[in-house]
């Protein structure tokens, strides 16, 4: 009875965070359409959330690579992935709170290895592993987002420079709806088979289903796609602001270099087997677009607070989720820990953001000038 | 440490996403300048422009779907 407490514990943790990741990433996708009006906010939102939606039924790929490479695969149990996704959301939530995009995938993996640190020590914890999957991708994508942002633009302002103002920002503003409806389908597909890959693991550990035969159930694929297309629906509306107009104020052609460019990079390093995050090339891709056309366009401040808030993703939901982890061992073994943290965590939800998730979708107001 | 990561990879990365970045745009920048200039002529009565325009904008049409192609394509084979 105590470890199918935990499994259905874990299961709701997990969907809670792919909820989190859903309106954590939603400005990735659409900000920058918001931003230029290509969309309206609602429906960029709905848009958004039905291809995460679709993305999640696409591949199940990778669902099967959580975690790997990065701790021990048989050090994992139910508590480590409890801890794991605890120290993920509070980091989602924290960085949602003051309007900073981050990885959520990050938050993840440093969840996780915090929560297994604690558990068993730094022995599980694949140093090669957290190099090659969060360190460099983490200065590789937005460096490479910037530039290639920043020649895109200056390269379309040459091609398109003497045209009519209206139908080149008519003709950008379609293009938006096309890269932001990949990035979607991109996301839905990513992350929400994480979600999947975590459900699926804790199931194997609780022994539902045999470690030699991992597939994710239906009821998994369904819940997770579920979770994150209604987080998406939700709107981060704080990222979104950040994102959208609080870097820099930007035109059709911009928002669409960003994104094109961005969608591209993305794809073709998911394509490569070195995938990177969506949050990383977006942001470097708006501050791309921005600079290459004026430096000081680029509202640095917001630019420094959001690569601090990549810099401490990794370690910050580390420290939370070990804290998790051993906050659920005071309690000894069995369920009652598990049960009181997940109380707690709740309670401290509900008291510090229950109002708040849905601010008003005042997002495409020019950003101040810089 | 630093011998287990696929450093291969990364240096493809490095010039593949970039031309693959810089394809969106062009195509992209081409595909509006070509029909919006194939209109423009086409309304001031100059008929081989037009052709030659929406020729332009076609290809580049197609440049660009091909680009979003692949896009679907890599997400679907992921």
């Amino acid at each position: 009875v105590s470890s199918d407490i935990v499994l259905y514990i874990v299961v709701a943790t997990a969907l809670a965070f792919d909820f989190t990741n859903g309106f954590h990433d939603t400005a990735n996708a659409i900000a920058t359409s918001i931003s230029t009006r290509a969309m309206s906010p609602r429906a960029a939102v709905l848009m958004s959330a039905v291809l995460n939606f679709a993305g999640a039924f696409i591949s199940l790929e990778v669902a099967a690579t959580v975690a790997k490479g990065i701790i021990e695969a048989d050090a994992v149990t139910p508590t480590i992935v409890f801890g794991g996704l605890i120290g993920a959301i509070a980091w989602n939530l924290a960085t949602w709170w003051f309007g900073l995009p981050s990885s959520s995938s990050h938050a993840l993996i440093g969840g996780m290895i915090g929560s297994a640190f604690v558990a068993k020590g730094a022995d599980v914890i694949q140093g090669d592993g957290v190099v090659e999957k969060v360190v460099l991708p983490a200065l590789i994508a937005p460096t490479l987002a910037f530039i290639v942002a920043g020649i895109s633009i200056l390269v379309a302002y040459r091609v398109v420079g003497r045209q009519r103002p209206g139908v080149v920002n008519r003709g950008y503003r379609l293009g938006q709806i096309i890269t932001g409806s990949l990035f979607s389908l991109a996301h839905g597909t990513n992350d929400a088979q994480k979600t999947m890959g975590i459900i699926t693991l804790a199931l194997i550990a609780h022994g539902d289903i045999a470690a030699n035969d991992f597939h994710v159930p239906t009821w998994v694929v369904v819940c997770s796609a579920s979770a994150i297309s209604l987080g998406t629906y939700s709107g981060g509306w704080r990222i979104i602001r950040t994102m959208g107009s609080r870097i820099i104020k930007m035109d059709p052609a911009q928002g669409f270099s960003a994104q094109g460019s961005g969608a591209a990079i993305v794809l073709t390093a998911s394509h490569l087997g070195f995938p990177l995050s969506t949050t990383h090339v977006i942001s470097g891709g708006v501050m791309g677009a921005g600079a290459a056309k004026r430096l000081s366009a680029v509202r640095w401040g917001v630019a420094g607070n959001i690569a601090l808030a990549w810099l401490l993703t990794l370690p910050c939901s580390a420290v939370i989720g070990g804290t998790a982890y051993a906050l659920t061992q005071v309690f000894g073994d069995d369920a009652v820990g598990v049960v009181l943290v997940a109380l707690l965590v709740i309670g401290l939800i509900a008291a510090a953001f229950g109002s708040r998730v849905r601010r008003g979708p005042a997002i495409t107001a020019p950003a101040e000038a810089t | 440490m630093l011998a287990v990561i696929e450093w291969d990879k990364i240096g493809e990365l490095l010039y593949v996403a970039p031309l693959a970045g810089l394809a969106v745009s062009i195509t992209y920048a081409l595909m509006i300048v070509g029909w919006s200039r194939a209109n423009e002529a086409r309304g001031a009565g100059a008929g081989g422009s037009a052709v030659a325009y929406s020729l332009l904008g076609a290809l580049a049409t197609i440049g660009f779907v091909g680009v979003v192609v692949f896009g679907i394509t890599v997400i679907i084979n992921k």
